[in-house]
């Protein structure tokens, strides 16, 4: 081999990944400008980013974003160094940047060409951004204190940094301490997290220590506090502190009582093996997806195994070897299980993702729709399966859509009728059992009721008497069907073809829920529920004539003895009452083989299944059992409406799997022509 | 016996062409670690034959592990190069004087490192 090996899908990971960190560390660096004081750590986080992507797009040979990216880069160098000023137009450039890189990785991704003019418009803006500014003038100040050889190793980043600290009149020290070769790197973190509450950790120097296990680092700490205070903090303790520049604001009587600062507690030192040298692996969602059905298979071994060990027991009772083999499963039961919640667990990524993605896009349509719009969010760190946060996406990203463009007023309107004039576009996850709850607030303009009814009925979605009769939940619900739209024209921004049933149906994919609360002139929450994982679900398997089926627990709602005398018949659709509420009845042997006749018989089941706000009852036969099952796809060519895959149960041989939530859309549309 | 080399590099992707231009070199065993940290940690767990180091990382740099190398007596004679982008020469040349045998610049060419590699070895 005499290629080095360019894996493409790294290195659109490596970008994605850096493109994240910066859609949230370039907000930070705005709020930075708004209050007046830039985080010089934060600079230079991003000019990093930057300057990791010129490097492995040169590698990968991109021309065009190693260009962008060289521009970037050079202008964040400027900003760090203090040979420029960071100001607005210098972070909406940058964001512009982003949004840009984002464009390209995504045509990378899917080997499609970029326009290159889009590149070379950005990087002449940059370019005149940076020759158009003033340049900060740059001082070099006294740094004859500091030590000629500590000077050697700094980084001209460094050395410019510790230069700032000097003109700023703050103390410089060296703090030196020693740790153990096992844990100094947390050890060290928790020492600088520490620090930077008060002040600049300039560099971290590395030296040996008394012994190959042992590491010494002198940390480069500039701070605006009394350097007698800080000797103070640092007494009785294992750091030695060395004063390069003091800075004494106090006198010495009053020093005690500034000691408010409490240091972290001495660690111990633990002198253990070698750590492993890597925390996280990258894998392929594809491959835990293989790991995930060999884990599913092996329970259904284990179902198997089970059922001799029972048919055992009742053939040789339960003694020797019938109860060695009982424990046995027993145990093998319980590992099972631990190894499907990890299997699960490795799955989830935090939803902060995606909340990363919404700040860039946000700030631009808002910009663009004149708005101004405060975002924030919570419970970023609840996690959720990968494969669900890819596909919450775009649903995601279409409501607050919606919520910048219908809700969300402009600044004039707001200040009018005594809101504030920027916007609240709020998001909080959280986990509720087995479910994650998204929620999307803002406080804009809330939808009409009265607004909906009435294009409701101007659609014939529904006639004008019953549209009277109809509640306010119910009349939301017409947003979710197709078609609906409350603005007449169709606004760039929201009206893309997509609607809220697609967001609806896409959610219902994922078997969650969207509802909608609003209350007119205040805003609107809407609330997605998802489950926190799909690889494993659990089902209620269930006969339906001759057949067996599996049903996905997840949206079942009840489940009901029905006799034939409960169904009856309204509008030529089957219903069934169930405490005063109508709901349709889809007989789930008819559904799949419409010519099959209708047995007049007994009992039946009726299985309530609830999907984003509709209800349908699916009649069964009987329910044979419920069981964790594995879902496997069908593959392109046998696509059916109301299956979603099929599972293998060992002994009970192979199922299908109902898509409850493509029965519940069939049925909506079709159930009267089949009941005819 | 093969020969060891430790890349230094908090870029997954640069990492991974690094290693894959060399690997090609017979007898290579490549550990990668991706922060100066990492380096730290296995410096004294293997006798290394060659170090490549970046020198924009997090938590210390590539200077300040030159440094490091260098002045420790059970280190100081393995070789080191670093290997970073274009621009801030200063650190580079700090590089240098603080003990480092040479630079490459990225994005450099898998013959240029591997005739560099070589040259450090034997």
């Amino acid at each position: 081999m005499s290629e080095s090996k360019r894996d493409i899908n790294e290195f659109l990971a490596e970008v994605e990944d850096i493109l994240r960190e910066l859609s949230s560390s370039l907000p930070k660096l705005g709020e930075g400008v708004g209050a007046g004081k830039v985080e010089p750590s934060i600079l230079n986080s991003i000019f990093r980013a930057a300057h990791t992507l010129k490097g492995i797009s040169g590698m990968f040979g991109f021309a065009e974003m190693q260009m962008l990216t060289h521009e970037m880069e050079g202008m964040l160098d400027s900003l760090r160094m203090g040979r420029l000023s960071v100001n607005s137009e210098i972070i909406n450039a940058l964001f512009e940047a982003v949004d840009l890189l984002n464009e390209m990785v995504i045509a990378k991704g899917k080997g499609e060409g970029f326009e290159t003019n889009k590149v070379d418009s950005l990087i002449a803006k940059l370019n005149s951004i940076v020759h158009a500014s003033f340049p900060a003038v740059s001082q070099r100040s006294g740094d004859a204190e500091i030590d000629k050889n500590l000077l050697g190793i700094l980084t001209e980043y460094e050395e410019h940094r510790l230069t700032e600290n000097i003109k700023a009149g703050n103390a410089i020290l060296l703090i030196g301490a020693e740790f153990s070769l096992t844990v100094f790197d947390e050890r060290l973190i928790e020492l600088t997290d520490f620090l930077k509450s008060f002040g600049e950790v300039i560099a971290t120097l590395p030296s040996m220590g008394e012994s190959k296990e042992v590491l010494h680092f002198d940390i480069l700490f500039g701070t605006h506090m009394d350097t007698a205070v800080i000797e103070d903090m640092f007494k009785d303790r294992s750091l030695a502190v060395k004063i390069l520049k003091g800075h004494f604001l106090l006198p010495s009587g009053d020093r005690k009582e500034k000691t408010d600062i409490e240091l972290p507690a001495e660690p111990k030192i633990e002198e253990t093996t070698l750590r492993s040298m890597s925390n996280t692996v990258r894998v392929d969602i594809r491959k835990l997806d293989g790991i995930m059905n060999t884990v599913g298979e092996l329970s259904q071994i284990k179902a198997a195994v089970s059922q001799i060990v029972n048919k055992l027991k009742l053939e040789v009772g339960f003694t020797g070897v019938a109860i060695e083999l009982s424990k046995i499963d027993k145990k093998l039961e319980k590992r099972l299980n631990e190894l499907q919640d990890s299997m699960i667990e490795v799955r989830l990524v935090p939803i902060q993702q995606l909340f990363d993605k919404f700040v860039r896009v946000i700030r631009k349509l808002s910009k663009e729709l004149g708005k101004e719009v405060k975002f924030s969010t919570s419970g970023g760190d609840t996690e959720l399966d990968k494969l669900i946060v890819e596909d919450l996406a775009d649903p995601l990203m279409h409501i607050i859509r919606n919520a910048i463009d219908h809700g969300i007023e402009t600044p004039a309107e707001r200040e009018n009728i005594g809101k504030p004039r920027t916007g609240i576009i709020d998001i909080k996850a959280y986990q509720k059992g087995n479910h994650v709850v998204i929620e999307i607030v803002d406080d804009g303009k809330g939808m009409d009721v009265e607004v909906i009814r009435q294009k409701a009925v101007d659609k014939g979605f529904v006639d004008e008497a019953r549209s009277r009769t109809l509640s306010e939940q119910e009349m939301l619900e017409f947003i979710f069907v197709a078609g609906f739209s409350t603005k007449d024209e169709v606004s760039e921004t929201s009206g893309r073809g997509v609607g809220m049933d697609v967001v609806k149906k896409n959610i219902a994919h994922m078997s969650g829920t969207v509802d909608i609360h609003t209350e007119k002139g205040q805003g609107a929450k809407i609330v997605i529920t998802l489950p926190i994982t799909l690889a494993i679900i659990q089902a209620l398997i269930i006969s339906a004539g001759a057949r067996r089926y599996a049903i996905p627990l997840g949206g079942v709602m009840e489940i009901l003895n029905i006799c034939n005398s409960d169904i009856k018949t309204m509008e030529k659709r089957e219903v069934i009452v169930v405490r005063g509420k109508t709901i349709p009845v889809v007989r789930l042997e008819q559904f799949f083989y419409p010519a099959t006749p209708i047995q007049e018989k007994g009992e039946m089941r009726g299985i309530v299944v609830g999907l984003a706000e509709s209800m349908l009852c699916i009649l069964v036969g009987s329910i044979i059992g419920q069981q964790d099952v594995v879902i496997k796809s069908l593959g392109r060519i046998f696509k059916i409406t109301g299956i979603a895959g099929a599972t293998d149960l060992g002994d009970m041989g192979t199922l299908l799997v109902v898509d409850t939530a493509g029965v519940v859309a069939a049925a909506a549309k079709g159930t009267g022509k089949r009941a005819a | 016996m093969s020969t060891k080399i430790l890349i230094v590099e908090d870029s997954p992707t640069t990492s991974a062409m690094i290693a894959s231009a060399i690997e090609v070199i017979d007898g290579m065993e490549i550990f990668e670690s991706k922060s100066g940290f990492e380096a730290l940690k296995l410096l004294p767990h293997h006798s290394f034959d060659l170090i490549l180091t970046d020198i924009n990382m997090p938590d210390i740099n590539g200077l300040e592990l030159v440094s490091f190398v260098k002045k420790n007596p059970d280190y100081k004679h393995i070789p080191l190069i670093i290997i970073t982008t274009e621009g801030s020469e200063k650190d580079k040349e700090k590089g240098l004087s603080l003990g480092a045998n040479e630079y490459l610049v990225k994005p450099f060419n898998p013959e240029d490192l591997q005739r560099l590699v070589k040259k450090y070895l034997k």
